[in-house]
C-alpha cells in the first residue's frame, strides 16, 4: 500500500467517525422524540438501530487497530488514530443510552412525568447541541470549540443536580404535607399502589436525567479526544 | 551507541534519543525518542516521520 493509501484511509477512518456520530446523535435525538411524545414504535425502532451502530463501531475499532499494526502510525497520525478509537467508543455508548431512554418509554405508565415541572425538554436539548458541537468541533480540528463543549458541560451538570434536588425536596415537603398519603396520583386501572407509583415514576425521572448528563460527560470526551489528537494536550482528559 | 538509519521503525523500537537530520544533513531536532515520535517540534520531522515526504 501506498502513502497515498494510507493518507487516504486516514481521511476514510475520519469520515467514518463523523458518519457514526451523525447516525448517534439521530437516534438520540429520535430517543427524545419518543420519549417527550410518547411514541412506542419510534422508541422500538431507536432499540432496534443501536445493533447497526455496535456494528459499525467494532468495524472502526478494527480500522484502527489495522492502521495501527499495518502501518505504525507516528506524532500526529498516531494521536488521531487513537484518538479516533476512543472517540467511536463514545459514540458507542451515547448510542447505548439513547437506547435506555426509549427503554424508558417502553416502560413508561403513560402518565405525564412525576412531581416537580422538570424541564426534559432543556436537558435533552442540552444533552444533544454538546454532541452536535463535538462532532462539528472534530470535523473542523476546532481546539477553542472543544475547551467551549467542556465549559457548557458544567451548565447541563448544574441543570441535572439542580432537578434531582427539586424532586428530592418535593417528595420530602409532600410527604409532610399530607402524612405521606397521597405522594402521587393514583392511577385508573393500574393494580399498583400509589407508592409504587412514585417509586416508578421518580426512578424513571432519576435515570433520565443521570443519562442525560451522562451524554454531555461523552461529548466532553470526544471533545477532549479532539485537542489530544491535535495539540497533544491532556488538559481536558483529566 | 549510535545507529544511523531510515528505518523509522528501526530508530523507534531501539532508540532512547533520537536525532533527526534531514536536506543536507541538518539537524532538526534531537529529543527523547518517544517525544519525537509522538509529538515532535518541529513540523518537517512530523511530516518526515509520518511519510509526508521520504
Amino acid at each position: 500500500m501506498t502513502r497515498e493509501d494510507y493518507r487516504a484511509r486516514l481521511e476514510r477512518l475520519r469520515d467514518a467517525v463523523v458518519a457514526i456520530g451523525d447516525r448517534v446523535h439521530a437516534q438520540l435525538d429520535d430517543a427524545v422524540t419518543a420519549l417527550f411524545t410518547d411514541d412506542s414504535a419510534l422508541a422500538r425502532a431507536v432499540i432496534t438501530g443501536d445493533d447497526a451502530v455496535n456494528d459499525r463501531s467494532l468495524e472502526l475499532e478494527r480500522e484502527c487497530l489495522d492502521l495501527l499494526a499495518l502501518h505504525q502510525p507516528v506524532a500526529g497520525d498516531l494521536r488521531f488514530v487513537v484518538a479516533a478509537f476512543k472517540i467511536v467508543t463514545d459514540l458507542e455508548r451515547i448510542g447505548d443510552l439513547a437506547t435506555n431512554l426509549a427503554t424508558y418509554t417502553l416502560d413508561s405508565t403513560g402518565s405525564s412525568p412525576p412531581l416537580p415541572d422538570v424541564d426534559f425538554e432543556r436537558l435533552a436539548a442540552l444533552a444533544l447541541e454538546q454532541v452536535e458541537r463535538a462532532l462539528e468541533a472534530f470535523v473542523a480540528d476546532d481546539v477553542e470549540a472543544c475547551f467551549g463543549i467542556a465549559d457548557r458541560d458544567d451548565e447541563l451538570d448544574g441543570r441535572c443536580a439542580s432537578v434531582t434536588e427539586r424532586i428530592v425536596r418535593t417528595l420530602i415537603e409532600r410527604g409532610v404535607e399530607d402524612g405521606g398519603r397521597n405522594g402521587c396520583r393514583p392511577r385508573n386501572g393500574d393494580s399498583r399502589s400509589p407508592v409504587e407509583d412514585v417509586i416508578a415514576d421518580v426512578s424513571r425521572t432519576f435515570v433520565i436525567v443521570r443519562d442525560l448528563e451522562r451524554v454531555g460527560d461523552h461529548a466532553v470526551n470526544v471533545a477532549a479526544r479532539t485537542v489530544y489528537a491535535l495539540d497533544n494536550n491532556e488538559e481536558l482528559l483529566v | 551507541m549510535i545507529i544511523v538509519t531510515h528505518n523509522m521503525q528501526q530508530a523507534a523500537r531501539i532508540s532512547d534519543k533520537t536525532a533527526v537530520f534531514l536536506t543536507g544533513g541538518e539537524l532538526v531536532e534531537f529529543d527523547d525518542t518517544d517525544k519525537i515520535f509522538e509529538n515532535p517540534e518541529h513540523d518537517r520531522v512530523e511530516d518526515y516521520i509520518t511519510g509526508k515526504f521520504g
